[in-house]
């Protein structure tokens, strides 16, 4: 006998099939980076390489917390309610663990984005950044608007840089990046309210995966400017 | 004024000057790339290392010449190039 014991409460697990392309594309810009510093161990790029990474895990984790949400359980026992309270405590082990690493993961590869695109390399910032960093995540566990509240604030300052580095000498490339990070901000800033609405995570979810399929756009014109550099 | 070049830029700038001519000397090669004796002495000894050039030594005069992952570098500078301006990065 198969029981439904938690409802699709939120966007029917479209969510975990956007969140999946996040990743690929998290990790193929990581990737990218990485071949990049292969060939001129430039260290920022190693970095940068490793910010898109931790962003691809946050996602990997945010699935687990999809997951958990959508989990069917199959009794075949009597000891029917014995067995399905040992299966939610342990779902809800994984819940709240997947939702730690999320943050911390997301947290520190935002902080590190921020960190490398405007060349901040003195430690006392660093670790003042981390400081508060790991306090929103922290914090966030009793109320979690203040982890969408702070990473907002730390896209709003890569947004501006962004949005500089367009306006310093205009391309299609700064362009698109600016753009991209203009909806992952405008998606985090809506998620803050989502405690009052589930239509705030699907406008987040949908959001962020428009920025995220603008930073695909631009890796693929990227990859497209070696071939005809080759040509 | 005129914007002071990278590394990565001089490199590129070096490997492309060798490109063109197939084998230069270190002479045209310290005329072509703007950079005095000493600088272009330390960047081969670099470029060599790293195996994207190759020193040439005949009995009058040593040459310089890409090897392919000279060549692959400069296919992928381009590639570089835009990453790095998208992200305003430093190359």
């Amino acid at each position: 006998m198969a029981f439904g014991i938690f409802s699709i409460e939120r966007f029917y697990g479209i969510d975990v099939i956007l969140d999946t392309l996040i990743i690929i594309i998290s990790g193929l810009i990581s990737v990218q980076s990485k071949k990049i510093y292969s060939i001129i161990k430039d260290k920022d790029y190693k970095r940068f390489s490793m910010a898109f990474a931790l962003i691809g895990f946050a996602f990997l984790f945010k699935i687990i917390i999809g997951l958990t949400i959508l989990h069917t359980i199959e009794i075949t026992e009597i000891n029917l309610f014995s067995q399905i309270g040992n299966i939610i405590e342990n779902l809800q082990i994984i819940n709240f663990y997947s939702i730690l690493f999320f943050k911390i993961f997301l947290m520190v590869g935002v902080i590190a984005l921020f960190l490398i695109t405007n060349k901040n390399k003195k430690s006392q910032n660093l670790f003042l950044l981390i400081y508060f960093g790991t306090i929103s995540v922290i914090l966030s566990i009793y109320a979690n608007f203040i982890f969408y509240f702070t990473i907002s604030i730390i896209l709003s300052l890569l947004v501006i840089y962004f949005y500089k580095n367009f306006k310093e000498n205009p391309s299609q490339h700064r362009k698109l990046t600016f753009l991209a990070f203009l909806f992952i901000l405008i998606g985090n800033t809506i998620e803050i309210f989502n405690v009052y609405s589930n239509i705030f995570y699907i406008s987040y979810e949908i959001l962020l995966f428009v920025g995220f399929s603008i930073l695909f756009t631009n890796h693929l014109r990227i990859r497209n400017g070696k071939k005809k550099n080759k040509n | 004024m005129a914007k002071k070049r990278t590394k990565t830029e001089i490199t590129k700038d070096i490997l492309e000057i060798i490109k063109k001519k197939k084998q230069i000397s270190i002479t045209p090669l310290i005329y072509k790339s703007n950079l005095s004796n000493n600088s272009i002495k330390k960047y081969l000894t670099e470029l060599i290392e790293k195996e994207l050039v190759e020193e040439k030594i005949s009995k009058t005069k040593k040459t310089y010449e890409l090897t392919t992952k000279g060549i692959k570098f400069l296919e992928d500078y381009e590639q570089i190039r835009i990453f790095a301006d998208s992200y305003g990065l430093n190359i």
